[in-house]
């Protein structure tokens, strides 16, 4: 990688982050003063007034990252843009009280996940000599159809999902159990926090959800044997890339 | 061996086939010796087993259990008509479905015996002689194996105890008589004559079919079963007085009065006459024995002289009760056989090749026979059968003796003086024309003049007056041709002194190795002797009638006939038809040996040192002419048949096949089935490119599809009528109705009243709807309709009092939320006048009171 | 339009969430690299997650949580999925010397 685009990059990520904090508690700040916007909480809205605009500029963050990645010919510049969009879209979670939720987006995904993306791209090293699939365009005209009329469809219905009432209202406090009982018999219930926080999402997880956790930390565990597995280099007689050596190893320059 | 091993009559050549036919290709047996010995063997054994099952022969036949003793026993109990010797064999149940109940049976009975003799002794010579004859084929053992297949399929016919099972001999016997006559089919034309055979058969067997399908309905139509049994078919249930053979067709149950008046044995009869015409060569379906001459000869002399020809007229007298019946039937058969026994005859006088004339010779002889068995004289058919079997053989195997002499021709104008150069099949084949001449002491003497006076003697009950006189007199000038062309045939092969061929051919002439002259010698001892067994009937000689074994008396028990004497109805022998006096009989006798004499004489005058000059002028112009070429051309009967019938035929073949076979069949039917496939290979091709892209936009296509149909409106409403339970209130409404009858108003008023005390609301109906279940169904919007106008009702659960009795349309509309599409359901819904129920009501009480 | 433009309600986060989720789509159709399809994959699911939690704020309680609890174990199978899904395109790749899946078709017919 260059160091220009190393710049970039960081240069990129700092102001991601110091928009995020800023507009998170911004938005926080927005809901928790505003008193008209009780009334339209009880309406069904989750923000409104300042808010308001502060959701369409994530939204379009979002939704204008998204057809950056998937337009790129560079995989490089696509991986960046994936990134910016994880960081829009955990923006878009913390509007939603998902403030535990947020941080571990930017963490996994725009932190490992695309690291990992990288580190493949970097190993294969081969730009598309054509980026959007040539042949069938019948199936690629119906696919997008398809997609396109289902995106309708399915936005009408979701659009017209009526929330239960009182459902704008900022999420009050929650009591989670934390699956076991004192010597009481009684379930034990730690103390309440905030709805999205991360003691009320952990609680739920190691309370609750002890299993599916231990079973999820055995899919991971699953998955990276089988990444080994798959992708270790098998010791017989392999095509040769134009660019690689009798070794194996890639003559050309990598950054 | 007694009636349990009769079935190995038909069994041994079948045997025999099967090994020539199967196991010889298959281990390439190239031993011509083993060949034949099976073969000859195989016909050998079954003629054993038949004198066996006949006559008592020691050490083979089981002890008193012969045909011969049944015969005996029979006699001694008085000759009774309903029971008759005869060794029966059931194998198995073969057909038993609905009123079909054929079964597998056989029966030596002393028509078969007789049948059965001469068919397997003449054949055992004919495989005899074969030998030799085709000693030099290369597919000798083949032609083995179907002369043992026909021998086979003959006897099943002629010992099958029913219709059915005769049936399947009839087929087989066509079948080898196709393979035979095309034995040789990489001549054209002797292929051609091969198909001929089998396609004029089966014209006579499809009539034979509807013969048998008219007799099976005729029997089941009660609800009976039947399996078509000679002992069925001859019972007094048929063929008595008012039995169903002289019925009229038109009185049985389910036929059609246009079918006519006449009776059933009429119908049967006649159909079954037509099979036998086809396989018989009978007029108008004889054009296919001259072709037949194609095939080897002794294969001409086994079928088409001896057996297959001859299942026609086995055939008649074995249902001798059913054409007793009827005397439309037996004129029919009479006059089909005098007429093709002349014209036959006729057809013989121009032919120049010596199978040619034979051929004639053997259709006129069947029309002999027919005429024999149509007139009634069943027995003089069957002497005549027999003896012809003998001479005619005799004849065809001693035409292809001098045939083989003269190097495969058969040009009998290239022939003559050859008795001195082929001794012994000269003095046989004089035998055989003196026999078929009818002169006197011959065996065809004998048989021949016994039908010349049944046919004179016939007093058929509704014939005309002195028709069996002019059967006679046609039979007479039949009988002077035969006498003709048999002689000229002679002279002009074996009269004179020089032989008309060249000089190559001549100087191979030679006379035929013993397989093929022995033969000839044993068929000429049948042709002179067998003709005691049927001695004329003068008064004089009754008592040496006794004495020696007549033909007529041992075909007596099997040929059962039902006749009229005198206004009763009388089981009678079909055996003895006539009473002529002696002095008719002698008169007859006279004349039918003059007639025989004057035909030789001809001959002799014309022939005697070649061919005629005399001859020649007659023909050569004027009426002669004519005459000879309707004669060389046989009366012009093929190229009739080719132009009415092959014709249009051919025509619509071709018209069928060019449109319907190549058109609709190939091109839509066979083509377009091919293309629908290949388009819908190419969709689902599509789909399956291996590129996983292809594979998510079959998944979207599909999820966009059900999503679609999931989240359409749907709509469901149930309706309620609200208390409509008026039974304990019957007697109330009916009274309050009878007291206004006269006022409508207060009737409607005062039921009203009446239904609203009781709480009863018959015309108010409670209706509950809702919009499903599916995707956007809650924000959905109802709307109820009744008689297409909206209620304004939008509630799932809405009550309407209607007030009236009536029909109405009742529908809920449920419009989506979401996606503002809408669906209706409607139900009609009658309510009918609570007055009129409780009429009905108490109409129903009233009924179960009574019960 | 007032409405819809300034107050926000849980219909505009579900309609972001398929958007999303079609823009996924139609990456994954269209393009031809196999780590481009991966990561259009990655849209989906985020798209997916940004659903359930807004049905988790939408009814909040503990049913929320437990919504976000489960955004969360998506979150980590994601990261599972991609892993494999990358292990098996580097083996591909050193197979045959291309990412490309309008080539890799030896599952065809």
């Amino acid at each position: 990688m260059t160091r220009k685009t190393l710049t970039t990059l960081a240069v990129t990520l700092g102001v991601l982050v110091a928009v995020l904090a800023l507009t998170g508690n911004l938005a926080h700040a927005a809901e928790a003063a505003a008193a008209k916007t009780a009334q339209a909480h009880r309406k069904g809205f989750v923000h409104s007034g300042a808010a308001a605009p502060l959701f369409w500029m994530f939204a379009l963050m979002v939704v204008g990252g998204s057809i950056f990645v998937i337009t790129r010919k560079n995989l490089v510049a696509a991986v960046m843009g994936m990134v910016g969009t994880f960081f829009a879209l955990a923006a878009t979670y913390v509007m939603l009280s998902a403030e535990f939720i947020a941080v571990i987006q930017v963490l996994v995904y725009a932190g490992a996940i695309m690291v990992l993306f990288v580190f493949v791209i970097m190993i294969l090293n081969r730009p598309e000599a054509h980026p959007m699939a040539r042949q069938a365009k019948t199936g690629q005209v119906l696919a997008v159809l398809a997609s396109l009329y289902l995106l309708w469809r399915v936005g009408s219905v979701l659009w017209a999902v009526t929330p239960p009432q009182d459902a704008g209202n900022p999420p009050a406090q929650v009591r989670v159990s934390a699956g076991y009982i004192d010597k009481d018999g009684e379930p034990v219930a730690p103390k309440v926090d905030d709805f999205g926080s991360t003691r009320a999402v952990g609680s739920t997880l190691f309370g609750d959800y002890l299993f599916p956790f231990e079973a999820v930390s055995l899919v991971l565990l699953i998955a990276v044997v089988g990444a080994i597995a798959v992708a270790r280099p098998h010791d017989q007689k392999r095509e040769k890339a134009p660019g690689e050596g009798p070794d194996g190893e890639s003559v050309e320059p990598t950054a | 061996m007694g009636s349990q091993s009769i079935y190995w009559i038909w069994l041994a050549p079948l045997i025999g086939a099967a090994f020539n036919l199967l196991v010889v290709p298959m281990l390439r047996i190239r031993s011509k010796f083993v060949v034949h010995t099976v073969a000859i063997c195989s016909v050998a054994v079954s003629f054993i087993v038949a004198l066996a099952c006949i006559f008592p022969i020691p050490g083979l036949s089981a002890d008193h259990a012969t045909l011969l003793d049944a015969y005996n026993r029979w006699r001694e109990a008085g000759s009774p008509h309903d029971s008759a010797p005869a060794l029966t064999r059931h194998l198995w149940d073969w057909i038993t479905i609905g009123s079909a109940n054929f079964k597998l049976d056989f029966r030596l009975d002393t028509l078969s015996a007789v049948m059965a003799l001469v068919v397997t002794f003449v054949g055992t010579l004919i495989h005899i002689y074969s030998t030799g004859y085709m000693a030099d084929d290369e597919r000798y053992a083949t032609y083995f194996g179907y002369l043992n297949l026909f021998m086979g399929s003959m006897l099943i016919l002629v010992l099958g105890d029913s219709l059915p099972v005769m049936f399947i001999g009839w087929e087989g016997v066509g079948l080898c008589s196709y393979l035979l006559i095309g034995f040789w089919f990489q001549n054209n034309d002797f292929a051609t004559a091969g198909r001929k055979a089998f396609v004029v058969n089966r014209i006579g067997d499809f009539a034979f079919i509807l013969g048998m399908l008219l007799l099976f309905w005729a029997l089941t139509m009660d609800g009976g079963s039947t399996s078509l049994s000679w002992k069925e078919l001859t019972s007094p249930a048929l063929a008595g007085q008012g039995g169903l053979y002289t019925t009229p067709l038109n009185a049985l149950r389910h036929s059609h009065s246009w079918i006519g008046a006449d009776h059933l044995a009429a119908f049967a009869g006649i159909l079954l006459f037509i099979g036998a015409c086809g396989k018989s060569a009978q007029i108008p379906l004889y054009v296919w024995l001259p072709d037949a001459m194609a095939g080897p000869t002794p294969v001409s002399a086994l079928i088409h002289a001896a057996t297959m020809v001859t299942a026609g007229v086995y055939m008649v007298a074995r249902l001798s009760a059913l054409y007793a019946s009827s005397t439309t039937a037996m004129a029919v058969v009479a006059t089909i056989g005098a007429l093709t026994a002349a014209a036959a005859a006729f057809m013989a006088f121009a032919q120049t090749d010596l199978k040619k004339v034979l051929a004639y010779s053997t259709v006129s002889q069947l029309g002999f026979m027919f005429t024999a068995v149509g007139v009634g004289a069943y027995s003089a058919g069957i002497f005549h059968l027999m003896t012809h079997a003998f001479f005619k053989a005799g004849l065809f195997l001693g035409a292809g003796s001098v045939m083989h002499a003269m190097s495969g021709s058969g040009d009998i104008t290239k022939m003559g003086g050859l008795r001195k150069k082929l001794p012994i099949t000269h003095i046989t084949f004089l035998i055989y024309c003196l026999a078929i001449s009818g002169f006197p002491l011959f065996s065809g003497f004998f048989s021949k003049d016994e039908i010349l006076a049944g046919a004179f003697g016939a007093k058929q009950e509704g014939w005309l007056v002195s028709y069996g006189v002019i059967l006679w007199a046609i039979l007479v000038v039949a009988a002077v041709g035969t006498a003709f062309y048999m002689f000229r045939l002679y002279f002009l092969v074996f009269g004179g002194d020089k032989t008309r061929c060249d000089a190559e051919t001549e100087a191979h002439i030679h006379e035929s190795s013993s397989s093929m002259t022995a033969p000839l010698v044993v068929l000429a001892i049948g042709a002179l002797g067998l003709g005691f067994l049927g001695l004329p009937e003068f008064s004089f000689m009754h008592g040496l009638i006794e004495k020696v074994p007549q033909l007529s008396r041992w075909l007596e028990p099997s040929l059962v006939g039902f006749t009229d004497h005198h206004g009763v109805w009388h089981v009678g022998s079909a055996t003895r038809y006539t009473e002529l006096s002696d002095g008719t009989l002698s008169i007859l006798l006279v004349v039918a040996i003059t007639g025989a004499l004057a035909g030789i004489g001809i001959a002799w005058g014309l022939y005697r040192k070649g061919p005629s000059a005399w001859v020649e002028r007659f023909t050569a112009g004027g009426l002669g002419r004519k005459l000879y070429l309707a004669s060389k051309n046989k009366l012009w009967v093929d190229e009739f048949y080719n132009l009415v019938i092959i014709r249009p035929f051919r025509w619509v073949a071709m018209a069928l096949w060019s449109f319907v076979d190549k058109f609709v069949i190939d091109l839509i039917f066979v083509n377009g089935a091919a293309f629908v496939v290949d388009v819908f290979g190419r969709v689902a091709r599509w789909f399956q490119n291996g590129q996983v892209e292809r594979y998510i936009v079959a998944l979207l296509v599909g999820g966009a599809l059900i999503f679609y149909l999931a989240s359409r409106p749907s709509a469901e409403m149930t309706i309620h009528v609200d208390n409509a339970d008026i039974a304990p209130y019957v007697d109330d409404i009916l009274g309050t109705a009878e007291r206004f009858e006269d006022d409508q108003d207060k009737e409607a008023l005062a039921l009203r009243r009446l239904l609203a005390q009781k709480d009863l609301h018959p015309y108010r109906v409670t209706l509950r709807g809702n919009a499903g279940e599916g995707p956007g169904s809650e924000g959905s919007k109802l709307t109820w309709y009744l008689n297409g106008k909206p209620l304004d009702r939008h509630e799932p659960e809405v009550t309407i009092d209607l007030g009236q009795p009536g029909e109405y349309d009742l529908a809920l509309e449920a419009k989506d939320g979401v996606f503002g599409k809408s669906k209706r359901i409607s139900r009609k819904l009658v309510i009918p006048d609570v007055v009129d129920l409780a009429y009905s009501l108490e109409a129903r009480q009233a009924e179960e009171a009574a019960r | 339009m007032n409405d819809i433009w300034s107050n926000i309600g849980f219909g505009h986060f579900l309609v972001l969430s398929a958007v999303v989720f079609a823009i996924g789509t139609v990456g994954v159709v269209l393009r031809r690299n196999a780590l481009m399809v991966l990561m259009a994959i990655e849209l989906q699911l985020n798209a997916a997650n940004i659903a359930v939690l807004t049905f988790a704020r939408m009814h909040g309680g503990a049913a929320g949580t437990r919504g976000q609890t489960l955004a969360f174990i998506v979150i980590a199978v994601a990261a599972a999925e991609a892993a494999v899904g990358l292990a098996i395109v580097v083996a591909v790749f050193r197979r045959r010397a291309h990412a490309d899946l309008d080539r890799l078709t030896s599952l065809k017919n």
